[in-house]
């Protein structure tokens, strides 16, 4: 919010220093800039229903600085004719909704435009200028705080009635636009129509014109939360609801009422009927506080002196004091953000000053140590990058159109967002892999050998309850598929064996070439590829194939910690075969059979190579390496070949291989 | 006199040839010393004008030094020869292709150690959570214009909108912890957090965060600005300092907002920091009585402090990012860059 220094220089009495105070201001109360004798200030949401006025700013630069505040005066005579013309009010709401409903009635006023001066201050403010009446109202809201609102008495029938709106019913703003209210909004209204949105926007009916000679000015505290929701709901930001959502104090809205009436008697005239209404007396405001609770909270050791001091500054009063240090303080009515011992302490440490805040250490065991797994992520990252695989960042959040091209890696109901920022952000991703293909679509164009992964949260319904849980993810974008597979496949091999987890890959879903990764009948993850389809579908030129794993079920099956197994003492002899097999063979049926049987001193095997031969379609070339060892001596040539002899007659016997 | 500079240039050329440190130094040096027109070789003309006894002389240890500075070039060669390599020392070598960290990660894993050595305890919590932790544990009930500080995605159940949304703060950890870990505790988060947000050069939808907070007897403010002093301290390997200003976050009383001396112009006032020589980088307090009630923890016997930290922002400070779109990128000119 703006103000002008000038404007604010009316109720201090010592000259303000705009640069100075705009410091003085930050480090204390608000954010605060200084420019062209105008103070930018970024007034607090809590401290709105104080603060935001002429006199409110006054009385806090007051508090942080050497000022003291001048208060306009209040004085105006209420007539001693008896006239009758007095409107019956009726206030149809529970306290909670309006808690307060005063009004004054002025008659035989001459209303007339502004002159210069006011019409120019409304104007820096923001405000059009109406007439005298809607101008001086608006102008007492920026002096006092509390918006007021004036109905042309003339027109209005019968009664004013506050109540909650009809369902349907309808409302015509003095700016001639027409609402249809739902039922929960609140009112002010007469025999015949709604007359105001309470708190928000003035009808037209009796709007206040050049020729409203009575009028009815009310100055009400409306619940901030209805006011807020009603705002929102018929989407109406005005000054009035802006300031009624935040919570306005009734003491505020008496003493606006006493300066607007002030301000029309002494301007335009009027008899000011005589109304009890408006002369209520407010209960003081009082806190119990503990004067330890400053140093228990902010550490700082403030001396009573000061913090009587400080207290007198801020218009607190001590009302009665306790032994034990525990005060009774009577708070201003206007600051509705102070309502206990942590809201006192927050006003004396920021009067006495955030700087002197000295930082210190705070010694103590803390014993608790919750189970998550920060550890096994921190392994898998590490290791996955250590493998050439560099990590990607993704949102989390998908499109439609990947949710329809990777369904089949759905396990449940997808998590829809209610009110997308866009369609390409409209599901929470329930899979890693449409954000890594994207990713690698991404890069395609500056590099052509991409390999990818990301650790993040995937989510999901599952029987009525979100599932949210971290994926692990790998994808491989390059032109030869063959090599994606190979790739894949050997690091998925090295990851598995690392967390000693034994898995087999089992065909799930032919059309998208997705095989599941399988653990003792359990699924833990993903293996596939994309097809043409897909990949025409996502433009991409190369190949993509992926792998994703269910983390906590890798974490929950890999072996925690290693055990050191002895070296051996005797070198390990390798010996490589190569031979011919039926193409439709596979490796691990080869490597099946010959872990089944049992061969002397053979230690390891390993697949060398895999060739197809262009000139006969139903047989490949294999090369397998062998490593012989034994625990006791080192092996002799001899004994190595009749091992490998029987290796050879396994193979012959029942794979029908041919040694090449 | 002869024979003096004859010894010279023995005594010089030696040193000279074991100076050389390539063999083309050394063949410059060659030359310098033993072809046709070196000093050496241009003394042999005036021998002619010598008596025979000097001839015989002089000639002698002429032949020693030549023979000697062959010599020792020959070892010299033999030694060069060794060690010289055949290859291209321009030549850039052989590309190897190595995995790399994203930024946001290795920075994300770099807090979270730096908050375990200030003794908290990191807790990973959901990044799907109900309203209540959101927003009405935390002081904010609805209908309450605070709400709009924190423009919210809501997950859609039915066809409805749901109790359930994208967290819009890592402070909604702070429920949880509270009802399921009994005080004295320290404890910080990291993650993701969600704003329906129009995303520019600083904004974007999803972002990182860290709330930590402390919870004991004797927890004050000054416990407070430590903490934060020395994350900062640690995060940037410098040595910042904080300042605290009044602030409002209906989940801490007092509220403060926390600003960094500007770490780019020194509080000399530059674009970073708008010309004030501060950049505001936390919100922070002391945990409201109401939140603690809430949680069903004597407000009377223990006090808090709770503080949350955009990330993001940090780590575009630090690495001169000015875009948050490249930080959230995954592309590979950026990734490998770090
Ligand atoms: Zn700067």
């Amino acid at each position: 919010m703006k103000f002008r220094i000038h404007d604010l220089q009316n109720y201090l009495t010592k000259k303000i220093n705009g640069e100075k105070i705009a410091q003085t201001l930050t480090l204390k109360s608000f954010e605060t800039t200084y420019k062209n004798n105008v103070l930018d200030i970024d007034i607090l949401p809590n401290r709105f229903s104080d603060c935001a006025s002429f006199i409110g700013l006054a009385k806090e630069i007051s508090a942080v600085s050497d000022n003291n505040v001048v208060l306009p005066k209040i004085n105006f005579l209420e007539t001693k004719q008896k006239i009758n013309k007095n409107i019956k009010v009726i206030n149809r709401l529970q306290s909670n909704i309006v808690p307060y409903y005063f009004y004054r009635i002025i008659l035989n006023i001459n209303n007339k435009k502004s002159e210069t001066k006011l019409a120019d201050l409304l104007n820096f403010y923001g405000f059009n200028n109406i007439n005298y009446l809607v101008d001086l109202s608006n102008f007492v809201m920026l002096e006092c705080g509390a918006p007021l609102h004036i109905f042309d008495l003339d027109k209005i029938d019968e009664f004013i009635e506050v109540r909650t709106a009809y369902q349907g019913e309808r409302f015509l703003s003095f700016d001639d636009k027409e609402y249809i209210l739902q039922g929960n909004e609140i009112v002010i209204a007469d025999a015949k129509d709604i007359l105001a949105l309470a708190g928000i926007k003035g009808g037209k009916k009796a709007a206040v014109t050049l020729q409203t000679k009575n009028i009815f000015i009310e100055g009400a505290v409306f619940n901030p939360a209805s006011i807020y929701s009603t705002s929102k709901q018929l989407n109406i930001k005005t000054e009035a609801s802006f300031r009624f959502e935040k919570g306005i104090a009734p003491t505020s809205v008496i003493y606006s009422l006493d300066r607007l009436t002030t301000l029309i008697y002494n301007n335009l005239g009027g008899d000011i009927l005589i109304n009890k209404n408006a002369q209520i007396k407010f209960n003081d405001k009082i806190i119990n506080f503990n004067f330890e609770e400053i140093y228990n909270l902010s550490g700082c050791k403030i001396e009573f002196n000061e913090f009587q001091n400080i207290i007198k500054k801020l218009g607190i009063t001590i009302k009665r004091n306790h032994r034990n240090k525990i005060f009774q303080l009577i708070i201003p009515n206007e600051r509705l953000d102070i309502n206990n011992s942590y809201d006192i302490v927050e006003e004396i440490i920021r009067i006495y000053g955030l700087d002197k805040i000295t930082p210190k250490f705070e010694c103590f065991e803390n014993n608790i140590s919750p189970k998550q797994n920060f550890e096994f992520i921190d392994f898998l990252r590490n290791f996955t990058i250590k493998s050439s695989f560099t990590e990607s960042f993704s949102y989390n959040l998908i499109s439609e159109k990947d949710l329809s091209i990777f369904k089949s890696l759905l396990n449940g109901k997808p998590i829809k967002i209610y009110n997308p920022l866009s369609e390409n952000y409209s599901f929470f991703q329930f899979s890693l892999i449409p954000n890594l293909v994207k990713a690698i679509i991404s890069n395609q164009k500056n590099f052509t050998d991409i390999k990818l992964f990301n650790i993040e949260k995937i989510a999901f319904w599952q029987n009525n309850k979100i599932i949210e849980k971290y994926s692990y993810a790998i994808a491989i974008g390059k032109k030869n598929i063959d090599d994606i597979f190979l790739e894949l496949k050997g690091f998925l091999n090295l990851l598995m064996n690392e967390l000693k987890i034994d898995y087999l890959l089992s065909i799930q879903d032919n059309e998208n070439f997705y095989f599941a990764i399988m653990h003792n009948k359990k699924n833990i993850g993903t293996f596939g590829f994309l097809n043409k389809y897909v990949l025409n579908l996502i433009d991409s030129d190369i190949n993509i194939g992926f792998v994703e794993l269910d983390l906590d079920l890798i974490y929950d099956l890999s072996k925690k910690e290693k055990i050191f197994n002895p070296l051996p003492q005797f070198p390990s002899i390798i010996r490589d075969l190569s031979f011919f097999i039926n193409r439709k063979i596979s490796v691990h049926q080869i490597e099946k059979i010959l872990l089944s049987h049992k061969v002397d001193y053979l230690k390891k095997i390993e697949l060398k190579d895999i060739y197809l031969p262009l000139d006969n379609k139903d047989t490949k070339s294999v090369t397998y390496r062998f490593y012989f060892q034994s625990d006791e001596r080192t092996l002799t040539d001899e004994e190595i070949n009749q091992c490998l002899v029987k290796i050879i007659n396994i193979l012959k016997n029942q794979l029908n291989i041919e040694i090449r | 006199m002869l024979k003096d500079i004859l010894k010279n240039i023995l005594d010089q050329g030696k040193k000279d040839i074991l100076m050389c440190r390539t063999l083309e130094e050394l063949e410059n040096i060659k030359i310098k010393y033993l072809s046709r027109k070196s000093e050496l070789m241009s003394l042999s003309k005036n021998f002619s004008q010598l008596k025979p006894n000097e001839k015989k002389e002089i000639g002698n240890l002429f032949n020693l030094v030549k023979n000697t500075l062959i010599k020792t070039y020959e070892e010299q060669k033999q030694r060069l020869d060794k060690i010289s390599i055949n290859f291209d020392p321009e030549h850039p070598g052989k590309q190897i292709n190595i995995g790399r960290e994203h930024l946001l990660t290795n920075s994300l894993v770099k807090i979270r150690n730096i908050f375990i050595n200030l003794g908290f305890n990191i807790y990973d919590y959901h990044q799907i959570v109900n309203e209540k932790e959101n927003f009405d544990y935390l002081n904010i009930p609805r209908n309450h214009p605070a709400r709009d500080l924190w423009d919210t995605l809501w997950i859609e159940n039915k066809n409805k909108k749901s109790d359930y949304l994208l967290r819009t703060h890592t402070t909604a950890f702070q429920h949880y912890i509270l009802t399921k870990y009994r005080p004295p505790l320290r404890f910080a988060t990291i993650g993701k957090v969600f704003r329906y947000e129009a995303t520019d050069k600083s904004h974007d939808f999803e972002f990182y965060q860290i709330d930590a907070l402390s919870l004991s007897e004797t927890t004050n403010l000054q416990n407070l600005k430590y903490t934060i002093e020395k994350f900062f301290i640690n995060f940037f390997h410098k040595d910042i300092k904080i300042r605290f200003r009044p602030s409002y976050f209906p989940f801490v009383e007092p509220g403060l907002e926390v600003d960094i001396n500007c770490i780019f112009c020194n509080n000399k006032k530059c674009a970073t920091c708008k010309f004030s020589g501060w950049i505001e980088v936390a919100g922070a307090g002391m945990i409201h009585p109401s939140v603690l009630a809430q949680a069903k923890i004597d407000y009377k016997k223990y006090r808090g402090f709770a503080f949350g930290i955009g990330i993001d922002r940090l780590i575009m400070l630090k690495h001169n990012i000015n875009d948050i779109r490249i930080l959230h990128s995954s592309d590979l000119r950026f990734i490998n860059q770090f």
